[in-house]
């Protein structure tokens, strides 16, 4: 009677194994947004395609645990609506167009005075004792006239409050208006502030 | 009364003949109970297909390959195959063998197009079938050649990928002279030129896209088995993924050539039409996804060569992804 018992319960927990669906992805999306200011006439500025380090490229959610920083882990059931590279020069461009007149994206290269090269380093989750944090870190190149005529390193942190997809876009989506807007500030003043990361 | 021995030796011994004769019949006489007929057909590649492998029709197993012979004179070879009685071929019904992917298994697919024997040829050809010449017999329905699978798919569209940057950079100085104004083009045939280049870049657009989109990670795992699987490591390691990562990266390099002569040549806007203008603009912003796509194509293809030499059952069992745990518990 035991065997019997003990070889239904196998085939139901084989069963319920079987028939369980898969887990149902999360495809997040972010929005950056930015306060306008003041519209300067030149120079005119062409952000050029982001180039992402690593696994910060790719469409799958990143995160890194704080014990082990070292291992980049990729989420089962996250990811993103578009490259965070792609999200990045979008976000470039809409941040420059708050302060300059003339700014195109990659999609419409015109010839500028200015060219935006940036490369994506860090685009990925913190996770460690209880808490999460999104991380982003990029650096900046402004060209003119075949040469690198500014430097720059931008990087920015926000909490993320929940496990719910939509706190983790907008702790993402927090932290590209933080880092973007403080380079789009340098930009417009010239200096290079020095990067906290 | 009870028969002598040597007669029943002999009943016995004839009894398990007759049963080793009927089990040799119904294992290897490929179709023991007149169910099937034999249909043929002429294929030019037949790779993977061998006696036993399945013949489908609109998605159902109907028979199976009975032999496959070289004919020697064609270079093609016949392959004889046994399928459901009472399958009818159409007027218009071909054979390929499916399954462009060097990791699923190799299967023949019969179609049957419901179109006159006049429109058949068109019809055969939208449908990407590429009859096989070979000797056709009454009985035997054509055969489509076999498409390049998914490697020698690569292979080839890197190759054409070069040829057609070569082709664009070539076009691109032509246009730079024009525009320099030496005198020797007008508006119009500059219009020409720059439209000219505009398609051959759409063409290395949508080959680097079809690069992009063949070796990107994670397609069709799924369908893998572990023998094909083997198979495909053994496949990538024949390919040069070296050489064709080199061809990819001059090609990228020859993309970013065009792509700077173009931006030059809108920086000038000396006596360029604004039609030329225009479609110039166009083509730099094809460059620069083209550009994205071959870097992307040369990476997915060296990560997925290392994968596969390292760990053949990587395809099948796939990466192991895990969510982040929920911040300080929260759900």
């Amino acid at each position: 009677m035991i065997r019997l018992a003990s070889i239904l319960l196998l085939l139901t927990l084989a069963a319920c194994a079987a028939l369980k669906g898969g887990d149902a992805p999360v495809t997040m999306r972010v929005s950056p947004r930015f306060a306008v200011g003041p519209l300067q006439p030149a120079p005119t500025l062409a952000v050029a395609p982001v180039q992402a380090r690593g696994l910060s490229g790719g469409l799958r959610y990143a995160y890194v645990d704080a014990a082990t920083p070292g291992e980049i882990r990729q989420a089962a059931t996250l990811f993103w609506e578009e490259p965070p590279a792609t999200m990045l020069a979008r976000a470039l461009v809409a941040g420059l167009r708050t302060r300059f007149a003339a700014v195109t994206g990659p999609d419409l290269s015109l010839a500028a005075e200015r060219r935006i090269v940036a490369t994506l380093d860090r685009f990925e989750e913190v996770t460690g004792a209880g808490t999460a944090q999104a991380v982003i870190a990029f650096d900046v190149t402004q060209v003119a006239q075949g040469k690198a005529v500014w430097t720059g390193r931008y990087c920015a942190t926000q909490p993320i409050t929940s496990a719910a997809g939509t706190a983790r876009a907008a702790a993402f989506q927090g932290a590209i208006e933080q880092a973007v807007a403080a380079f789009v500030e340098d930009a417009v003043s010239g200096r290079v502030t020095t990067a906290s990361c | 009364m009870t028969p002598d021995a040597a007669t029943q030796i002999r009943w016995g011994v004839g009894a398990a003949i007759l049963a080793v004769a009927l089990v040799a019949i119904l294992a290897l006489v490929p179709d023991p109970f007149f169910r099937q007929r034999v249909i043929a057909t002429t294929l030019d590649d037949v790779e993977g297909v061998s006696p036993g492998v399945q013949v489908y029709f609109r998605g159902a197993p109907i028979g199976q390959v009975r032999s496959v012979e070289l004919d020697g004179p064609s270079r093609t070879f016949a392959v004889h195959m046994g399928v459901a009685k009472d399958w009818r071929p159409s007027p218009c019904a071909f054979a390929t063998v499916a399954a462009a992917n060097p990791l699923t298994a190799p299967r023949i697919e019969l179609v049957a197009l419901e179109t006159a024997t006049a429109q058949c040829a068109n019809a055969r050809r939208a449908y990407g079938c590429d009859p096989v010449a070979g000797p056709q017999r009454a009985d035997a329905i054509a055969g489509c050649r076999r498409p390049a699978d998914l490697f020698e798919t690569a292979s080839v569209a890197i190759g054409e990928a070069a040829a057609v940057a070569r082709t664009a950079n070539a076009m691109a100085q032509r246009l730079s002279t024009m525009l320099q104004g030496d005198g020797s083009g007008s508006a119009v045939d500059m219009a020409k030129v720059a439209r000219n280049a505009t398609e051959t870049l759409a063409a290395l657009n949508s080959l680097s896209t079809q690069l992009d989109r063949s070796f990107r990670p994670g397609q069709g795992d799924i369908a893998l088995t572990l023998s094909h699987v083997r198979k495909a490591t053994g496949r990538a390691s024949e390919i040069d993924v070296a050489a064709l990562n080199g061809i990819l990266r001059e090609t990228q390099a020859m993309v970013a050539q065009n792509q700077t002569s173009i931006a030059g040549l809108l920086a000038e806007g000396k006596g360029s039409a604004s039609e030329a203008r225009m479609i110039l603009e166009g083509a730099s912003a094809s460059l620069i996804a083209t550009s994205a796509n071959l870097e992307r194509t040369s990476a997915s293809l060296g990560n997925l060569s290392e994968r596969l030499a390292g760990d053949p059952t990587f395809a099948i069992r796939g990466q192991r992804y895990a969510d982040p745990p929920p911040p300080g518990g929260k759900k």
